[in-house]
C-alpha cells in the first residue's frame, strides 16, 4: 500500500516537472508546476512531515504560484506565449542534464546510511509541529532571525527593482 | 545602587549622543542638555560616594566584556576610596565647567559639536575612573585622549591648533604604548586584570623589591608620564592650549592629566613592592616640578603659564604618590583641580572680554573693569601659591611633609624651592594682568572690557569657594587627617622604617614663608618696581632666553627626532617602498594580471542566461562525480 | 525506500536544471529553479526522516523562504526586464555581454 502511494506521488511529481519542461505555454507550465509541488507534499506526508507538507502547499503551490502567475497576468499574452520552446540546439543541454541525471542516480544507489533511527525523534507529544518550534526556537533561533532579514531584503529588492524606470 | 552606578555613566554618553547626532536640531538647548546631563551624573555620583563614605566598596560587575580562555576582563564599575575622590572631582568639577562653557562658547558655530565632544570626554573618564579593571581604564584612558584630540583641535580651521591636536595625540601614543606593555605583563604574572584580584596578590605573587614589580611599575609609569605631561613627555601640554579655554580648564588641568596620578595611586599595592620605580617617579615628580616653575617665570601668554604651572603641580601630585603617601598626591589632586580649575576659567573670562588677547603686557589695572574675576584670580592664586588657608596649603604641606618624613630631603628643598616660584609666577601674572597701570591706554575702551556674563562667574564662584575651604579636610582632627584616613582605607601608606619626626609647625611655617616671600617679590619686582624685569633679564641673559624658549626642546625634538623621521619616511618608505614597490609592482602588477587573465577569460562570456547555467551544471557534475569515485566508491 | 525518495529528488534536481538550461521562457526558467529548489528541500526532509533528527525539516523551512525570496527577486527582474525589452525571452537577456 506504501509502496503504491509512493508511486503514485513519485509520480505526480516527477510527471508535473516533466509538464513544466515540455509544455509550450507558460499558463500551462505554472498548472503542471502547482501539481508537482502538490505531489511532493504528499510524498512529505508519507515521512511524517505534516508541518513542511502545509508548508509546501501554502508557500509553492499557494504563493510562489501565484506570483508567477499574477506577473504573467501583468504581460501581453502573445509575448510569452509566442516564444520557441527551447532553446536553438536543445541537445547540448539536455545531454548535460541526463548526465547530471545519472550522476545523482548513481550516488542515490550508492548511498548507504544506518537505517535504525528512521522516523523517529520526529513529534513532540504525538505532534510533528510542535517539535519543529521546539528545534527551530531554541536552536536554529539566529538563522531564523537572519532568513527574517533575507525576506526583507528581497522584499526590498524587489520593490527597487520593479519601482525604478531605466531609461 | 547596580543602575544608579551604571547611569553615572551613561548620562553624559546620553549627552554625547543627543548632541553628538542631533546636534543640528539641538543647537540652541546644547549647552543646557550637556549642563544637566552632567548635573545628573554628579548627583547620582553621589549615591555611590556615600555608601563609600559609610564604609562599603561598591563594585559590580555587568557583563563579561571579554570571555578569552586565559584572562577573563568583565565590564564592571568599582567606587572604593581611590575612585570615589576622583569620582566626585571629575563629575563635580566637569559640572561647573559645562556651566561655564554655555557662556564661553556662546555664538560659537561649533557649539553643539562642543558640548558632544566634553560629554564624551566625561563619558571615558568616568569609564577611566570607574572601571573596576586595567582594560577599561584603558579604554577610558584611550577615550579621553580621543576627546582631549577632538576638543585641541577644536577650532581645527586654525593650522596651530590641528597641529596641537595631533601632537598631543602622537606623544600620547607613546605613554600608551608603555601602558599596554604595563598590562601585558599585569596578564602575564597575574592572568587577571581585574584591581580586586590583582591587588590583594601583588605581595604574593612579586615579592617586595622584585624585577617584575619594577617592569611593571616603570611600563605603567611612562603611561602615566604621557598622560599626565610629564618630563620628558610633557611638550604637548603646553601647545594643548589651543583649544577653547574651558577645555584647557577641564582635560588640560583638572582630569584629564590627574588620570595618571590617579592609575599611580590606584595601582599603589605595586608601587609599594618596587622602590626602585617610586624612587623614579617621585624624582621625575620633582624634577618636573621644578623645571616647568622655571620656565612658567618667563612666560608672557597667561594660558602658557597656567599650563606650565599645570605641569609643575602635576610633578608634586607624582612626588606625593611616588615617596609612598598616595593620600597626599590625590589630596593634591583634589584641590588643585578646584583651584587650577579655577584659574583657567578666570583666564577664559579675561581671554573671553579682550576678544583673545592673551600676552600679559597688553593687560594691567584689569580688577576696576572685571572685579569678580579679580578677587577669584587672587583667591586661586593664593591658594596654589600654598598659604593658609587656602586649599593648596594643606595639600601641598602634606606632599611635602610626608616627603621629609619618608626621607627624601632633596625632594623637599626641591619642593620647597618649586614653591617659591610658584607664588612668584602666579603673582607676577596676577598682578600684571589685574593691577597696576593700564599698559596699553585705551585699548580697555576700544574692546568693550567688561565683567563675565552671571552663567561665567558663578561657577567660577563654587570653585572659589571650594578653592578655600577645599583643603580644610586635611587639617588634622584628633589624631586623624581626615583624608588620609578615607583614603587609607585601601591605598595603605607605606611606613619607611627610618621615619624621622619633624616639628609639623616648623615645616608648615618654612612653606608659608616660602609661598609669602614669592608673592613679595613679584610685589616688589611688578608693583613697586623696585627693580624691573627688564633688568633682571638683561643681567641673566642666557639663562633668560634658555628659559623664553623653553629650553630649546621643541626644537630639539625637530632636529633630532621629526627631522629624520621624515627624511626616511620621505626618501625610503614614499620614494621606493610607496612607488616603487606597492605603487608599481603590486597594485599595477595586480591590474596588469588581472587584465591579462580577463582577456584570456572573455570568450566564455557569451552573456546568454542558458550558458551560464550550461557550467554551473558541468561543476554539479564534476563535484558530484568526484563525491562519487573518490569518497563513496 | 530511500534509494526511491533519492531517485525522485534527483530526477526533480535534474529536471528543474534541464529546464533552466533548454528553455527560452524567463517565467518557465523561473519555475525550474523552483522545480529545482524544492529537489533539493525534499532531500532534506527525506534525510530528516531516515535519520530520525528534525533538524533537516528545519531547515527545509529557511529553504522555503530563501525560494520565495528569490522568486520575489526573480519576478522583479522579469518586470523590469519586460518593461525595458517587451520581452521574456532570456536569449534577449544578455545585456551583460554588451
Amino acid at each position: 500500500m506504501e509502496a503504491i502511494m509512493f508511486f503514485i506521488l513519485a509520480l505526480m511529481s516527477v510527471g508535473g516537472a516533466l509538464g513544466v519542461l515540455i509544455s509550450k505555454n507558460p499558463y500551462r507550465a505554472a498548472m503542471w508546476m502547482v501539481l508537482s509541488f502538490f505531489g511532493i507534499a504528499g510524498l512529505f506526508v508519507m515521512l511524517h512531515a505534516q508541518f513542511n507538507a502545509m508548508l509546501q502547499i501554502i508557500v509553492y503551490a499557494g504563493a510562489i504560484a501565484v506570483m508567477i502567475m499574477l506577473v504573467m497576468m501583468v504581460m501581453d499574452r502573445r509575448t510569452i506565449e509566442g516564444l520557441k520552446r527551447f532553446n536553438p540546439q536543445p541537445i547540448w543541454p539536455a545531454l548535460i542534464g541526463v548526465a547530471l541525471l545519472a550522476d545523482l542516480g548513481f550516488i542515490a544507489y550508492k548511498f548507504k546510511i544506518d537505517l535504525s533511527n528512521a522516523g523517529k525523534n520526529l513529534t513532540l507529544n504525538g505532534s510533528n509541529t510542535q517539535m519543529i518550534g521546539e528545534v527551530l526556537f531554541k536552536h536554529y533561533l539566529l538563522p531564523f532571525e537572519v532568513t527574517a532579514i533575507i525576506l526583507l531584503v528581497a522584499l526590498i529588492g524587489a520593490v527597487v527593482l520593479t519601482k525604478k524606470d531605466i531609461n | 545602587m547596580k543602575v544608579i552606578l551604571l547611569f553615572v555613566i551613561l548620562t553624559p554618553l546620553i549627552g554625547f549622543l543627543i548632541n553628538g547626532i542631533f546636534g543640528k536640531w539641538t543647537k540652541p538647548v546644547a549647552g543646557i542638555i550637556a549642563a544637566s546631563a552632567l548635573g545628573i551624573s554628579f548627583i547620582l555620583g553621589l549615591f555611590p560616594i556615600i555608601a563609600v563614605l559609610k564604609g562599603h566598596i561598591v563594585e559590580y560587575t555587568y557583563f563579561t566584556w571579554m570571555p578569552l580562555k586565559e584572562v577573563v576582563v568583565p565590564f564592571g564599575l568599582r567606587v572604593d576610596y581611590v575612585s570615589a575622590i576622583m569620582l566626585f572631582v571629575v563629575t563635580f568639577v566637569s559640572w561647573m565647567i559645562h556651566i561655564y562653557s554655555n557662556g564661553y562658547m556662546a555664538g560659537d558655530r561649533g557649539y553643539a559639536r562642543y558640548f558632544a565632544y566634553l560629554n564624551m570626554f566625561v563619558t571615558a573618564m568616568l569609564i577611566l575612573v570607574l572601571g573596576n579593571n586595567y582594560l577599561l581604564m584603558f579604554v577610558g584612558w584611550e577615550g579621553v585622549g580621543l576627546a582631549s584630540y577632538l576638543l585641541i583641535g577644536f577650532w581645527y580651521e586654525k593650522s596651530t591648533a590641528a597641529d596641537a591636536g595631533e601632537k598631543a595625540f602622537v606623544v600620547n601614543r607613546i605613554g600608551d604604548a608603555g601602558f599596554i606593555i604595563g598590562i601585558l605583563y599585569l596578564v602575564y604574572y597575574f592572568g587577571s586584570v581585574t584591581y580586586s584580584n590583582v591587588f590583594p596578590r601583588a605581595e604574593h605573587v612579586l615579592g617586595y623589591g622584585s624585577t617584575a614589580a619594577t617592569i611593571i611599575g616603570l611600563a605603567l609609569f611612562v603611561g602615566a608620564v604621557g598622560k599626565s605631561a610629564q618630563f620628558p613627555l610633557y611638550i604637548w601640554l603646553t601647545d594643548a592650549m589651543e583649544g577653547p579655554t574651558p577645555v584647557s580648564s577641564l582635560i588640560h588641568a583638572a582630569t584629564m592629566v590627574t588620570a595618571g596620578v590617579y592609575m599611580v595611586a590606584r595601582s599603589n599595592a605595586i608601587y609599594s613592592l618596587s622602590p626602585i620605580a617610586q624612587e623614579v617617579v617621585a624624582s621625575i615628580g620633582a624634577f618636573t616640578a621644578f623645571y616647568a616653575a622655571t620656565m612658567a617665570i618667563t612666560h608672557k601668554d597667561i594660558k602658557r603659564i597656567l599650563a606650565y604651572s599645570t605641569l609643575s603641580q602635576l610633578g608634586y601630585m607624582f612626588i606625593g604618590v611616588g615617596i609612598g603617601a598616595y593620600w597626599t598626591g590625590l589630596f593634591h589632586l583634589m584641590t588643585h583641580a578646584f583651584f587650577k580649575g579655577l584659574l583657567f576659567l578666570a583666564a577664559g573670562a579675561v581671554m573671553h572680554s579682550m576678544r583673545g588677547l592673551l600676552s600679559i603686557d597688553l593687560m594691567g589695572g584689569l580688577k576696576k573693569y572685571m572685579p569678580q574675576t579679580a578677587i577669584l584670580m587672587v583667591i586661586a592664586s593664593l591658594a596654589i601659591s600654598g598659604i593658609p588657608p587656602f586649599a593648596g596649603f594643606f595639600s601641598k604641606d602634606a606632599i611635602l611633609g610626608k616627603a621629609l618624613e619618608m626621607g627624601h630631603p632633596i625632594i623637599w628643598i626641591i619642593g620647597e624651592i618649586t614653591a617659591f616660584m610658584t607664588a612668584f609666577y602666579m603673582f607676577r601674572m596676577v598682578f600684571n594682568v589685574f593691577y597696576g597701570e593700564e599698559k596699553v591706554p585705551g585699548l580697555y575702551h576700544d574692546l568693550h572690557t567688561h565683567e563675565a556674563p552671571k552663567v561665567m562667574t558663578l561657577p567660577m564662584w563654587v570653585l572659589g569657594i571650594l578653592s578655600i575651604i577645599g583643603g580644610w579636610v586635611g587639617i588634622k582632627f584628633g589624631s586623624h587627617i581626615p583624608i588620609e584616613w578615607f583614603i587609607t582605607h585601601t591605598a595603605p601608606t607605606t611606613e619607611v622604617a627610618h621615619e624621622a619626626h619633624y616639628p609639623e609647625i616648623v615645616l608648615m611655617g618654612i612653606s608659608v614663608t616660602m609661598g609669602v616671600s614669592g608673592i613679595i617679590a613679584a610685589w616688589l619686582i611688578y608693583i613697586k618696581k623696585i627693580i624691573t624685569a627688564e633688568r633682571i633679564a638683561n643681567t641673566f641673559k642666557p639663562i633668560y632666553t634658555l628659559l623664553a624658549n623653553t629650553y630649546y626642546v621643541d626644537e630639539f625634538v625637530y632636529c633630532c627626532i621629526v627631522k629624520p623621521f621624515w627624511w626616511v619616511s620621505t626618501n625610503f618608505l614614499w620614494k621606493i617602498v610607496d612607488i616603487i614597490l606597492i605603487d608599481k609592482g603590486m597594485v599595477d602588477g595586480t591590474g596588469w594580471i588581472a587584465g591579462r587573465v580577463g582577456k584570456g577569460l572573455r570568450v566564455l562570456q557569451t552573456g546568454f542566461v542558458n550558458n551560464y547555467a550550461y557550467w554551473i551544471s558541468l561543476g554539479i557534475i564534476l563535484l558530484s562525480s568526484w563525491l562519487l569515485f573518490v569518497k563513496i566508491i | 525506500m530511500l534509494t526511491g525518495y533519492m531517485v525522485v529528488s534527483a530526477l526533480l534536481i535534474a529536471i528543474g536544471a534541464t529546464g533552466v538550461m533548454i528553455r527560452r521562457n524567463f517565467m518557465i526558467v523561473l519555475m525550474s529553479l523552483e522545480i529545482m529548489i524544492n529537489g533539493a528541500g525534499m532531500l532534506l526532509v527525506v534525510m530528516s526522516y531516515y535519520l530520525g533528527n528534525v533538524s533537516g525539516q528545519v531547515m527545509f523551512i529557511f529553504v522555503a523562504a530563501v525560494a520565495a525570496s528569490e522568486t520575489a527577486v526573480g519576478l522583479a527582474i522579469a518586470v523590469m526586464m519586460y518593461k525595458r525589452k517587451k520581452s521574456v525571452d532570456v536569449n534577449d537577456f544578455s545585456i551583460l555581454r554588451k
